[in-house]
């Protein structure tokens, strides 16, 4: 019997939010491809290890209706399930994978002493924006994010969301410029949103925004973009389905503002069935945030073959070969312009056909991808 | 040269229409038709004191420009276009000492519009102690300073002339003015049959309505049948109409015949005027009387005390009686009453006399002497004057930086003007350049011995007074810093640090807010400049993100001047023999990558990201080592700093200084360090001295973007975000390890910054910021003398 892989999951049995990385913590979760066995597993308020009861595992990886209830359900049963946690010593942890970004001291030395031990640590990462962008933060936030560096140290294996993240470990977090084979990119799946496959009508008159509305995702060049569409006499609708941070005064404002305005709907943390309603109706998903990971939405969206309107710069746009109008800068003018260019049916038509051709990797993939990565320690 | 100007500017002390106790009353009223009847084109400008109560709009609409104290308004702050003249519309009401640099300047045509000498005629009422005499005869000695006088009366110029020895040409004598509604009451009204006599006094004991009183009471006429009321209108206290009656029915009078309607708003005054049988004012002294000339437009006779203010008035002696003899009074006021041809002739002969005092013809009176005077000779500047500037400020030995930056500004400055320090330091050190260094108090700012006045303000007790002195009196600012959070908070209180905010920032600031924002200074949201703003003029800052703040948030230009290198380098001192000495007295290694930061350890100079960056350096495997080289007491500032080092594993790797820092020690990690960390967690524009240093020095230093700007730094100094990310910091400096910067510091690029940041250009500019040009070696001061 293969050695078990011992999943760290000490955030997400904590504080279970719909954060993309616990999205990914779930998808792996449900597509473990064995056959060594996933474990849970948590660190305690000593820096000690403690096993979760595998019923962990099946509660996140239930079903998800999005309504309030089921999520305040799951927090009682995880809440419950970490009362049962039972220590597990240092020698019995073989092989450790960590999915999770945290602040915890305690937890980097943990990762530290652990990995001293001669345990394999893979850690997969996501992206350095809170190191490399702090202006995107709050003044303070990156030092609290420093242990996550410290901790990261002591993971003897790495795997990448994107190669713009492994780029950026090699030259500015490792600084080892020459680097060579420090660990795979594991693509994430694309077909979260398990919407079927969409084809082009001209009477597919929506855009729709999907993620997070807080400052440093630009919400606002996007609201101001439809806002000159709208003063120009173009009714077209913009949807925008998130969560709402109160950080994004602004949007706010504007949301208030446009209250009775028929082509604005703002839907607050839509249900995954709500989110699917509203994508059958979109000509192209739009997003306006040009610091991100990965940039997820218009990764998703060209799945089920909706084309999208995104920046250069997001790392996903390097996988996005067609079906995408990649914009170099993302002001108010530019997304307006490119939405327009999109009215056009003949013009909307070819990019769908370009989407059309499209093929991504599912979260399937991804999961027995990062699996068998996290097995050949 | 000539004061003769097409439209002259004039400042005017306008403190008298601030001021409740006079807007209202005679004062008020008269210095308000003296702006409105200003000539067409002239320029007034309004010295206001922020202290008093709001300018009356009235006022406010009168002038052209306000400002709020004598610098600003004087030729000091504008010597492009310096004002002609300064009128003080009530010397006698208002501290002088306000509007004294210019009622000094004999630059300007000083006027002084002159009531009366009533105080110095009745010491025992007025003057009643030591205090108010001295203070008496002080504002009668800047009274002297004017050049024209404007006196109300005849009689009040004869007691000037007495008084102060003012020669007659020095003399308009102006009148009062009748207010416009009771000109021609008398043809205005129908003809009203007379019902009362008339009184028009006030509080004043000296306004003598008693012997009216009196005299009514004794008066058979008055008395008899239903009888003739006595009016006493004016606010009196329910004593003193009692009083009134008592003193009625004591001279055996009816006391329901006296009638005191209190207060009277005009309108209400002419109806009054018009019903009467005659005015009677037996003031025992007076300026002038308006009562009088109000009583003449509305047609009736007036009767008169025998003062010289009413004789000027009321020539015929028939009409005036001693002012305490009621036996006197009593026939004129009879004969009035039964003498209808002497009426007649006493209001016939009275109704020449009011016209003069029309609004128009005061004001005229009043300008003419000014343009005549404005068209006389002026002052000459003699050639190769030496500007002399008046500075306030802290010096070494206070452990102070503004102190040391002062100390080489002015062994700059002083090549340039004659330079005179004001300062609270004890035992100052000795200045280079300097022609004194004298105590601080008012003298430089309201002396025009000074050409300039310059206040050094900073954000710690070292500038409170010299704060106070440039509220109340003006004058040049350089500030220092680009926010006085603390200086407001703990030098002058919390209540007042509220007011600011909240005046700044247009709505109401919360004590929880102030809390807040001295807890973590990057929440701060206003500077606390807003009152240095409008005092100084002009104010001078050394960063030009302050200045940007200083024209959003207040409207105002501030002059931007680099900030100055105040502890220059050689070229000699930076020799590498010298840096290994230096080195070896810090005990550094050499192989050891010392980094250092400057400046007293405070959680708002990110100490525990310097920390952490060096945690990424050493995990890159660089030798590195963190010196904070300030006073720590990180357990109170940077409570967090000590434990994170222990965690971390770094105390061996970083080094606090223990108490002061010394000189030697400061300048040989300026030397001996291979590279430094200056940092900010606030923006605002504010400066960092030891990032200054650093770029002196030429030491390789990272900075966050909001400083080094404000600072204005070389290549070698990096920038990283204001945001700051330790990764970013370790990163910035060993990019400026691997570029060789540490081994060989870039002394080209230093010469150039340390030539272009010297305190030499920077006293050249100051100079200019002052509104003079620089120039070596002229001739020693000579003072503005006439010609």
């Amino acid at each position: 019997m293969p050695e078990p892989v011992y999943l760290d999951l000490s955030e997400l049995v904590a504080a279970p939010l719909r954060t993309g990385i616990q999205r990914i913590e779930r998808e792996a979760i449900r597509h473990w491809p064995g056959p060594a066995r996933l474990l849970p597993c948590r660190i305690d308020a000593q820096g000690q290890f403690v096993q979760l009861p595998d019923a962990v595992l099946e509660v996140l990886c239930a079903d998800d209706d999005g309504s309030p209830e089921a999520r305040d359900a799951e927090r009682q049963q995880l809440r419950h399930l970490a009362d049962k946690a039972r220590p597990v010593a240092a020698a019995q942890v073989k092989r450790l994978l960590n999915l999770e970004l945290f602040f915890s001291p305690i937890r980097a030395d943990a990762h530290l002493r652990i990995a001293a031990t001669g345990t394999s640590v893979s850690w997969y990462l996501y992206d350095f924006l809170p190191f490399l962008r702090p202006d995107l933060f709050p003044q303070g936030l990156t030092r609290t994010c420093m242990h996550f560096l410290r901790g990261l140290r002591a993971a003897t294996r790495l795997a990448f969301l994107s190669d713009q993240t492994r780029r950026d470990y090699i030259r500015r977090v490792r600084r080892v410029p020459d680097l060579e084979a420090v660990g795979p990119i594991l693509q994430p799946g694309a077909d979260g949103i398990q919407l079927e496959r969409q084809v082009f009508s001209p009477s597919r008159r929506d855009f729709v925004a999907i993620g997070t509305v807080e400052p440093r995702k630009n919400p606002q060049a996007l609201l101001d973009a439809f806002e000159m569409l709208w003063n120009r006499g173009i009714a077209i609708r913009l949807v925008v389905a998130g969560r709402m941070s109160p950080d994004a005064k602004d949007a706010l404002a504007f949301f208030a503002r446009h209250a009775a305005n028929p082509n604005l709907v703002v839907m607050e943390q839509p249900a995954d069935e709500a989110l699917r309603a509203v994508l059958r109706q979109a000509r192209a998903v739009v997003m306006p945030s040009e610091a991100e990971g990965f940039g997820l939405p218009p990764y998703e969206a060209l799945y089920a073959g909706i084309p999208a309107i995104a920046s250069v710069r997001l790392p996903s746009a390097a996988l996005l070969p067609a079906g995408v109008r990649l914009l170099e800068r993302m002001d108010a003018a530019s997304i307006a312009d490119a939405v327009a260019s999109l009215l056009d049916d003949a013009t909307a038509a070819r990019l769908w056909d370009e989407a059309a051709g499209i093929r991504l990797p599912t979260w399937a993939t991804f999961g027995r991808a990062l699996g068998d990565w996290a097995q050949e320690a | 040269m000539a004061w003769r100007r097409e439209s002259p500017t004039i400042v005017v002390d306008m403190r008298c229409l601030q001021d409740p106790h006079y807007t209202s009353r005679g004062v008020g009223r008269h210095a308000l038709t003296l702006l409105r009847h200003a000539p067409p084109g002239w320029h007034l400008s309004g010295l206001v004191d922020p202290a008093l109560p709001a300018l009356l709009p009235a006022a406010r609409a009168a002038v052209q420009s306000i400002y709020i104290n004598a610098y600003a308004a004087s030729g000091a702050a504008r010597p492009g276009s310096p004002p002609a003249g300064f009128i003080t519309l009530s010397p006698m009401t208002h501290d002088p000492l306000f509007s004294a640099r210019l009622l000094t300047d004999p630059n300007l045509l000083r006027v002084a519009v002159v009531y009366d000498f009533i105080p110095w005629r009745h010491p025992d009422r007025y003057l009643p102690g030591p205090a108010q005499r001295l203070e008496y005869a002080n504002r009668l000695r800047w009274l002297a300073r004017c050049d024209l006088f404007a006196p109300i009366s005849k009689s009040a110029a004869r007691d000037l002339m007495t008084l102060l020895g003012v020669p007659e040409r020095s003399v308009a004598v102006t009148g009062c003015p009748l207010a416009p509604g009771f000109e021609n009451a008398a043809s205005a009204q129908p003809h009203q049959a007379p019902r009362h006599l008339l009184v028009v006094g006030g509080g004043d004991a000296r306004k003598n309505p008693e012997v009216v009183i009196r005299a009514h009471a004794r008066s058979g006429i008055m008395q008899r049948g239903r009888g003739i009321p006595l009016v006493v209108a004016g606010g009196y206290s329910p004593t003193s109409i009692d009083q009134f009656r008592a003193i009625a029915a004591a001279a055996g009078g009816r006391a329901d015949l006296i009638e005191v309607p209190g207060h009277v708003p005009d309108e209400a005054l002419v109806d009054l005027y018009g019903k009467a049988l005659a005015v009677v004012s037996a003031s025992r002294d007076e300026g002038f009387s308006i009562p009088v000339i109000e009583g003449m437009a509305a047609g009736v006779p007036c009767l008169v005390s025998d003062i010289p203010a009413h004789a000027e008035l009321v020539p015929d002696s028939e009409c005036r009686f001693p002012a305490d003899d009621d036996a006197a009074l009593l026939p004129k006021l009879e004969r009035l009453a039964t003498d209808a041809g002497w009426r007649t002739a006493v209001v016939e002969a009275q109704a020449t006399v009011w016209p003069r005092f029309r609004a128009p013809d005061v004001g005229d009176r009043f300008w003419n002497g000014v343009r005549r005077r404005l068209s006389g000779p002026a002052p000459a500047v003699r050639r190769g004057y030496r500007p002399r500037i008046a500075m306030m400020s802290p010096l070494p030995p206070d452990r102070s930086g503004v102190a040391d930056y002062t100390a080489a500004t002015c062994e700059a400055l002083g090549r340039f003007v004659e330079l005179h320090v004001f300062t609270e330091t004890a035992n100052p050190t000795r200045l280079r350049n300097v022609a004194s260094v004298r105590l601080l108090g008012e003298l430089p700012h309201l002396s025009t011995g000074f050409d300039r006045a310059v206040s050094v303000v900073g954000n710690s007790h070292f500038h409170t007074r010299i704060f106070e002195l440039l509220q109340r009196h003006g004058g040049a600012c350089i500030a220092h810093d680009a926010r006085m959070l603390l200086f407001y908070r703990y030098l002058l209180g919390q209540e007042r640090a509220l007011a600011v905010a909240s005046k700044e920032l247009g709505r109401l600031v919360t004590e929880d807010e102030l809390n807040d924002w001295l807890d973590d200074e990057g929440k701060l949201e206003t500077l606390f400049l807003s009152e240095i703003a409008e005092s100084a003029s002009p104010t001078i800052v050394h960063s030009p993100v302050t200045a940007r703040m200083f024209a959003e948030r207040y409207g105002t230009t501030a002059i931007y001047l680099p900030f100055s290198i105040y502890h220059p380098w050689s070229p000699e001192e930076l020799t590498k023999d010298r840096r290994t000495e230096a080195r070896r007295r810090l005990g550094l290694e050499p192989n050891e990558i010392a980094i250092a930061t400057f400046g007293f350890v405070h959680a708002n100079k990110a100490p525990e990201e310097c920390v952490w960056a060096l945690e990424v350096l050493r995990g890159w495997g660089i030798p590195a080592t963190l010196h904070f080289v300030g006073q720590s007491d990180a357990g109170l500032s940077a409570p967090g700093l000590g434990p994170l080092v222990e965690q971390l594993g770094l105390t061996r790797y970083v080094r606090f200084a223990e108490g002061y820092v010394s000189d030697q020690m400061y300048r040989d990690y300026l030397i001996g360090a291979d590279l430094a960390v200056q940092l900010r967690t606030y923006g605002f524009g504010g400066l960092s001295g030891g990032l200054l240093d650093c770029a002196a020095a030429g030491l390789p230093a990272v900075t966050n973007q909001s400083l080094g700007a404000a600072v204005g730094v070389p290549d070698y100094i990096r920038c990283i975000p204001d945001a700051i990310s330790p990764l970013l910091l370790a990163e910035a400096l060993a990019d400026l390890l691997a570029a060789g910067m540490a081994a060989e510091r870039p002394e080209a690029e230093r010469r150039a910054f340390s030539e272009q940041r010297s305190m030499d250009v920077y006293a050249r500019h100051l100079c200019q910021a002052l509104g003079f040009e620089p120039e070596h070696d002229v001739a020693r001061p000579a003072m503005l003398e006439t010609v």
